[in-house]
């Protein structure tokens, strides 16, 4: 990745996967914004004048740890609300039925619909991943980060890493099926 | 940060698998115009603030703790009915010593008493 000149160009090359990795944590797509700005401010206001090479990785860390808080809140006030619906499945699965429908006016209704629906199964299985398999799989295969990068963004050791990549594309090649 | 990294450390089955993966994943990341504008927006505001001087979040923090305690002391003061204007005014014209209106309740026994008595 080459380095970028601004932390307006940093941040434009990031934010959309990391809105999306956001969403598919939470299934939310308000919470996944959320997270993501919350990450771009701390960043900008932390890090934003550190050399721009510490940028990916303190971005990453910054969101990884915001999606794990978000889920211990979640948590928590789940255990004392208990009785409130969880809205965000709800949304989540609606917004899953409208992408699964092919466009009328794509180049191939077939195609697109095909792979709209391996999107599908391939989200829920990062879905079904522990968390720490999913966090690696997301930081080392969609993100692009070697295997060190991974590891200081999560805070544990390249070992643990290389484990839990592993696991996670051994669990992913059972549940996705062929590609 | 290597982003295009060949995955060296799998082996060539994982390498291939992580591979499709990845590209079926980047190829989902295409947001529709609203959010793009969200997320647009957002970066506007992180950029901004980390062009702020350093001593901004200090400053703004600080006026507004001011302003929050100026805030509580005014709605913490003891709230007394001030005198009507007729009340003031009587006060001013009557041909009474000031030192009556000290004694009032004794004045009020008085009267009180007088009433009783007849």
């Amino acid at each position: 990745m080459s380095l970028p000149v601004s932390l307006d160009a940093f941040l434009a090359g990031v934010e959309r996967r990391a809105l999306r990795r956001a969403e598919l944590a939470t299934r939310n797509r308000d919470e996944a914004l959320d997270l993501v700005q919350d990450a771009m401010l701390r960043l900008a206001h932390s890090y934003g004048g550190r050399p721009a090479a510490e940028w990916p990785g303190l971005f990453h860390r910054i969101l990884v740890n915001r999606i794990r808080d978000w889920h211990r809140a979640r948590k928590l006030r789940r255990r004392f609300f208990f009785w409130e619906k969880d809205n965000s499945l709800a949304a989540d699965d609606a917004r899953h039925a409208i992408d699964n429908v092919a466009d009328p006016m794509g180049a191939d209704g077939a195609e697109e619909l095909e792979g709209a629906q391996l999107a599908g199964r391939l989200e829920q299985a990062m879905l079904q991943l522990p968390a720490r398999q999913r966090e690696t799989f997301e930081l080392r295969v969609w993100e692009g980060l070697s295997v060190e990068d991974t590891a200081a963004a999560m805070g544990c050791s390249a070992g643990s890493v290389k484990t839990h990549l592993s696991r996670a594309l051994d669990a992913l090649r059972k549940s996705v099926g062929p590609i | 940060m290597s982003d295009m990294n060949d995955f060296d450390d799998l082996d060539e089955r994982d390498r291939a698998l992580a591979r499709k993966l990845r590209s079926k994943l980047r190829a989902s990341e295409n947001l529709d115009y609203v959010t793009q504008a969200k997320l647009s927006a957002a970066r506007a505001r992180a950029v901004a603030d980390a062009r702020r001087p350093a001593g901004w979040w200090f400053a703004t923090g600080g006026l507004t703790a001011a302003a929050l305690l100026a805030v509580v002391l005014v709605l913490r003061m003891p709230q007394t009915a001030p005198p009507s204007t007729a009340d003031s005014l009587e006060l001013m014209t009557d041909e009474l010593e000031p030192e009556f209106y000290q004694d009032l309740d004794l004045y009020q026994w008085l009267a009180d008493s007088e009433a009783d008595s007849a």
